[in-house]
């Protein structure tokens, strides 16, 4: 069979093609660096006793788990933060976002402390239909002696929002933190 | 064909003259046994032997013309002057009907690897998955399974093996998608292929060395150069998922080799449903579009083609879920905790990929024993996952990822004569990848470069004393320059500062940019042999080594896995998988029975796989830690293969599958090891109604007794204090079975084949059922009974 030109015509037209995509691209630029944008890194607890002033107890990953000290028979006005502090220079307040979007939130609070009862303040953030989200809390304490486990949870479109578990309220976990909760005699 | 020699004069009156030949086909040199040559005009008439022989003795000298037959080829005369003995080789043309797509299994069969087994999709098969995907066609072929997520997403697994360890070829070269990913379904529409081929191992070198699992070869039908317009139209419509699908295409062939061709394919479907409850967010969409063109001349041809393909596809809402404990009540739930009523829309969260393809192939025939071939191809990879997300930015996706690449290879083949031949060639791919930081979440794959190198050589030894020997030996080189951010805390805990310090680019306050520059070496061999020892008795041998380069994953993951609430983390100093496997077949042939049972051993070094590690706290709770690792492991297994004729109007098929992974190492069983597996298909052509066909199918999947635990426990609070649960993620789910049953109804009686009407109801039973393969197992029951009607028109 006779030989032919047939892939002389297509070949350099192609090598230059490829050649050209090579060349143009062989080095790759530097990847710009990512600073998540929902990260929430830090959980504060704003606690403040009736005319007494204000403390902060937060919750940070990589931390250990925070202890909070609390008066036994008392009420307290909690109000609970979300933040980002991956960049300390610009610390972002996730707690907006959650407000703004208090259909789909809400702040859940459990505990093993016996008698320590945990309800939602007058003031508290609602959302359209009325429910309560969380944000704003009361804690009314026990009688002296009493420790256990906080944990509260920042749940993302919760299946109902007026449930007493976590099991029924359903819904994504965006947030789980522990506190050490103990009450003085 | 009919050789006719006459005579146009009177000569010297000699005649013991020969004249002798050997009749081969004209593509690729195989002897044409059943020619038939007629002489004129003298008016003999003789036949080529099994070797393509043929032998005229007794001739005078004188002119003569030669008529050449064969039952689909074209007529060859030829005009022969015998002075003396002649020899006279002929080259027939098999003439392959552009309509000709039912391709039955046939063990006598071209295969494009001599020892390995390989199985064919029937056409049929082909187009009653029209509407579905690739690994659901392929599922029933034996020791082929499906890894899927949910009822949108599904890859094939062949032997426990998938994802970077099965290639897809889409003719004559790999698909490059990112397959690491075991939720990333490969972007090829079924409908664009006229012929789908598994091989269960790495036999066919020329498209890699890396492919222990086995290949998927796609391929269209040869062209032929005739004035001919063709094409086909299939349309489906299916009551689970409410939607369906079109596939049509359309080619013209002209006699001068010109061809064009135009294909396309729509599918859209709503919410699937299992028997109890909508599958809410499951509905899916896929696009394709194709268009090729080309001259072939026989001994030399082109083509140049590009193609689109894109879907979007939901993920069950359902399986979204924030942390451990999520997944834990999840799995204390009989039904999904997300049951929304059906609805064609797809939210968050989702998948969106898209995949094209530029191609270019040349091929030409140098002389009569030398053929070259150039591919080339550019393909272009974008797959997005979307989240459910804070702050109105489910629609800003999570996951943005971009593979682009050029691949160029050369293959050439040398048939010296009918006994053996070489094939050769070289190869080189080039592939970036770009992880766009426009998501806001930290990159699952860092941007990088990739190149690949390498050349291989495969001799094939023909019939000899019915045995065929094939050996190959191939060798690519891998190099990967990646640049990834790690977390500091990560840079310093895995230890990397010290084994990768050479790698550091730059360093931030809590993230370190590193420049992971990694090669690997990859030697794959692979020796067969098939000896026909009995007309009905064939068996066959093989040895194949495939070494594998760590993937994208492997090497660099990073990230969440929402669906399965665990964190998975990817290891730098992961070597190559070497992975040794031997198969053993044995195949029986007769009027009424066929069977084949093909036996499997592989030995596993550095096998690369996921395990858990630890429990991470974060601030959204606990996750398991997955991480990349490697072990030294076993996995064997049978395969076995039966059909049965009973009569002419009953017919029997079944295929079984048992398989065992066994890690050395962790002395445990391996993770996602398919069960034992029964599938029957029973059809039935009744006597009285020609145009009927009916068919059952009965699918057996045992219960998966053999794997290894990776359950994990959490903390609930209770009134009485902290209480530790065990969460099970470990148990597969029981045994099932799924009954189909189809109806055939031949629309035409001229070509029957070209106008049908298929009515199929798959799990007519309705059954509830998890698969133990299926990641969405924890979260619902996988889909219920589903009638699909369809017409497939050919024209």
């Amino acid at each position: 069979m006779k030989k032919s030109s047939l892939l002389n015509l297509g070949l350099p037209i192609y090598l230059a093609l490829i050649l050209s995509f090579t060349l143009t691209q062989c080095e790759k630029e530097t990847p710009e660096m990512i600073n998540e944008e929902e990260l929430i890194t830090t959980v504060t607890l704003s606690i403040s006793a009736p005319s007494k002033t204000t403390r902060n107890v937060q919750w940070k990953e990589g931390a250990q788990t925070p202890e909070i000290t609390l008066d036994s028979n008392k009420t307290y006005s909690v109000e609970i933060s979300f933040l980002d502090e991956s960049d300390p220079s610009d610390v972002e307040n996730i707690t907006e976002e959650v407000i703004e979007e208090a259909e789909e939130h809400v702040v859940f609070y459990e505990t093993n402390l016996n008698g320590l009862s945990i309800q939602s303040a007058s003031n508290d953030v609602t959302d359209s239909d009325g429910n309560p989200v969380g944000i704003k809390t009361n804690w009314q304490t026990p009688a002296a002696g009493e420790q256990g486990t906080l944990r509260i949870y920042l749940i993302h479109e919760p299946t109902t929002k007026t449930a007493t578990t976590r099991a029924a309220i359903g819904g994504e976990t965006d947030v789980e933190v522990d506190f050490l909760v103990r009450i003085n005699e | 064909m009919l050789i006719i020699l006459k005579s146009y004069g009177l000569f010297a009156q000699q005649c013991n003259y020969t004249l002798t030949g050997k009749v081969t086909d004209l593509h690729d040199n195989d002897p044409i046994a059943g020619a038939v040559l007629q002489l004129e005009p003298l008016g003999t008439f003789k036949m080529t032997d099994s070797l393509g022989f043929y032998f005229f003795d007794q001739l005078c000298a004188g002119k003569y013309e030669l008529i050449v037959a064969h039952p689909s080829c074209d007529t060859i005369r030829k005009k022969v002057l015998v002075r003396n003995h002649v020899h006279i080789p002929i080259a027939l043309e098999h003439h392959i009907d552009a309509l000709e797509e039912v391709i039955v299994v046939d063990s006598k069969q071209k295969k494009i690897t001599q020892s390995v087994a390989t199985q064919q999709l029937t056409a049929a098969q082909l187009t009653r998955y029209s509407s579905q995907d690739l690994a659901s066609a392929l599922k029933n072929i034996s020791g082929v399974t499906t890894l899927k997520t949910g009822t949108g997403i599904a890859k094939p697994m062949v032997h426990g093996l998938y994802g970077s360890r099965i290639g897809i070829v889409r003719n004559g070269m790999r698909l490059r998608d990112q397959e690491w990913g075991a939720d990333h379904a490969p972007t090829v529409d079924l409908n664009a292929f006229d012929q789908v081929e598994l091989v269960k191992g790495a036999a066919v070198l020329q498209y890699g060395g890396d492919t222990p699992g086995g290949l998927v070869v796609m391929s269209t039908s040869r062209r032929l150069p005739k004035d001919s317009l063709f094409g086909k139209m299939i349309t489906t419509g299916a009551s689970n998922g409410r939607g369906g699908a079109w596939a049509g295409q359309l080619q013209r062939t002209s006699s001068n080799g010109n061809f064009i061709k135009l294909q396309s394919s729509l599918k859209r479907f709503g919410d699937f449903e299992a028997p109890k409850y909508v599958l809410s967010n499951t509905g899916l969409q896929q696009q394709h579009f194709l268009v090729e063109l080309g001259r072939t001349k026989i001994t030399k041809g082109w083509d140049a083609g590009y193609s689109y393909f894109s879907n979007r596809i939901g993920i069950l809402r359902a399986a979204h879920i924030g942390n451990v404990s999520d997944l834990a009540r999840a799995l204390a739930s009989d039904t999904p905790l997300r049951i929304n009523p059906f609805t064609y829309a797809i939210g968050a969260p989702q998948q969106k990929s898209s995949h094209q393809t530029l191609t270019f192939h040349a091929f030409q025939w140098f002389s009569d024993t030398f053929k070259g071939n150039l591919d080339y191809n550019f393909q272009h990879n974008h797959r997005y996952e979307f989240d459910v997300r804070r702050g109105n930015r489910s629609d800003q996706s999570a996951v943005d990822l971009r593979l682009k690449g050029h691949e160029l290879t050369t293959h050439f083949v040398w048939i010296p004569n009918g006994f053996w031949d070489l094939n050769f060639g070289v190869s080189g791919l080039w592939q970036d990848h770009f992880a766009n930081p426009t998501t806001g979440v930290k990159r699952l794959i860092p941007d990088y470069l990739k190149y690949q190198a390498g050349g291989f050589v495969t001799l094939t030894q023909k019939q000899v004393n019915k045995l065929k020997v094939e050996t190959g030996l191939r060798w690519d080189y891998v190099f990967w320059d990646a640049q990834k951010y790690y977390n500091q805390s990560l840079w310093q805990e895995r230890n990397y500062a010290t084994l990768y310090s050479n790698f550091v680019q730059k360093e931030f306050s809590n993230q370190i940019l590193v420049r992971p520059q990694l090669g690997f070496s990859n030697w794959a061999y692979h020796m067969g042999a098939t000896l026909d020892w009995h007309p009905q008795w064939e068996s066959s041998f093989s040895f194949i080594q495939s070494q594998r380069a760590p993937n994208a994953a492997e090497l660099f993951s990073d990230g969440l896995h929402h669906s399965l609430a665990t964190i998975e983390r990817g290891a730098l100093d992961l070597a190559q998988e070497t992975i040794r496997k031997m198969l053993f077949q044995t195949s029986y042939t007769a009027d009424k029975a066929q069977w084949q049972i093909s036996a499997h051993y592989a030995h596993l070094l550095n096998y690369i796989y996921i395990a858990p590690t630890t429990i991470e706290q974060t601030i959204r709770g606990a996750f398991p830690v997955w991480q990349y690792t490697s072990t030294e492991s076993r996995i064997w297994g049978l395969d076995a293969d039966l059909s049965y004729q009973f009569n002419a109007q009953i017919g029997f098929s079944a295929s079984a599958s048992w398989l065992r992974g066994w890690d050395l190492e962790k002395e445990d069983y391996l993770i996602t090891i398919p069960p034992v597996n029964l599938y029957q298909n029973w059809h039935y052509k009744p006597l009285r109604w020609k145009r009927l066909n009916f068919f059952t199918e009965i699918d057996l999947v045992g219960a998966q007794n053999r794997f290894p635990d990776t359950n994990f426990t959490i903390d609930l609070l209770t009134n009485e204090g902290s209480v530790t649960k065990g969460i099970d993620v470990s148990t597969p789910p029981p045994a099932y079975g799924l009954v189909d049953f189809g109806v055939t109804l031949f629309l035409s009686t001229l070509v029957p084949e070209n106008n049908i009407l298929t009515i199929t109801c798959s799990n007519l039973l309705n059954t509830q059922y998890r698969d133990y393969l299926d990641r969405m197992r924890f979260y619902a029951d996988a889909m219920g009974r589903s009638i699909q009607v369809q017409w497939a028109y050919k024209f």
